[in-house]
């Protein structure tokens, strides 16, 4: 079951978010960007996209999540890296849509 | 031959000045490990230059480094022109910025003594992207097909 709030009187869905931690010289968080893209419009999941070698304050925050991050990119912060900020779970590297998709779309237990 | 310049041990950065790149490092004994680098990153990762000190290698140079690297290895640069031109600008611009060509795949930590892993070409051999699929985790040096 989806979570819901009130927004102007009308019953929403609550978009999931997740986080995706990219770099701007990285080809495979290039190669991801239509996948992201897709999933946003086929799902309708928000990515919140974060630049973490031209922002400070990015590279920050997903250095702040290097426990939960660095296991799932083989020891590294590596990019792409994906966070479900819900579950607190972490997704590394160039995946297939549907990898990326049942990932994203995984319930808290899941 | 070059003359003397710099080469790095890229499993455990052991840097050396001379003709040419031992071939077996003296200090971890990694064979075939050496690659010709700049003088600004023999400065930076042994600490006696400043990050805005000493001279980088342009892109070609770069380019050049990474194809001897990949000579009578296993190993060899992807096929990808495109991908090897993004990432040859990405390490370029972080030595530019950090003074050391961190990997554009992977953040640093913010440990300068961790984060000489990250320098390209790094120890990638031990990284489970190349053991699972044989590729470093840029996908920039690819197993050579039997």
């Amino acid at each position: 079951m989806q979570p819901f709030h009130k927004t102007e009187g009308i019953m929403m869905a609550e978009k999931k978010q997740i986080i995706m931690f990219w770099g701007r010289r990285c080809p495979h968080c290039r190669a991801m960007e239509p996948i992201v893209q897709k999933l946003e419009e086929e799902e309708g999941i928000k990515f919140e996209r974060l630049e973490v070698w031209e922002n400070k304050e990015n590279a920050d925050k997903m250095r702040a999540l290097s426990d939960i991050i660095k296991p799932a990119c083989g020891g590294y912060l590596g990019t792409p890296a994906f966070h479900d900020p819900n579950r607190n779970s972490a997704l590394c590297g160039e995946k297939p849509y549907e990898t990326l998709r049942d990932w994203a779309l995984a319930k808290m237990d899941g | 031959m070059r003359g003397k310049t710099f080469y790095r041990c890229t499993v455990c950065n052991d840097i050396h000045y001379g003709n040419i790149a031992p071939k077996i490092c003296p200090t971890c004994s990694s064979k075939d490990a050496y690659v010709h680098i700049a003088e600004r990153e023999a400065g930076v990762t042994l600490k006696f230059l400043k990050i805005e000190e000493g001279k980088n290698f342009n892109e070609n140079e770069v380019l050049k480094t990474f194809e001897d690297f990949t000579k009578s290895k296993d190993f060899t640069l992807n096929t990808d022109k495109e991908r090897i031109e993004l990432i040859v600008q990405g390490v370029l611009e972080h030595e530019e910025q950090y003074g050391l060509k961190y990997c554009p795949c992977r953040m640093t930590s913010g440990n300068f003594d961790e984060d000489l892993s990250l320098i390209c070409p790094c120890n990638f051999k031990i990284q489970n992207n190349w053991k699972e699929i044989g590729e470093c985790w840029c996908s920039l040096f690819i197993k050579r097909k039997e």
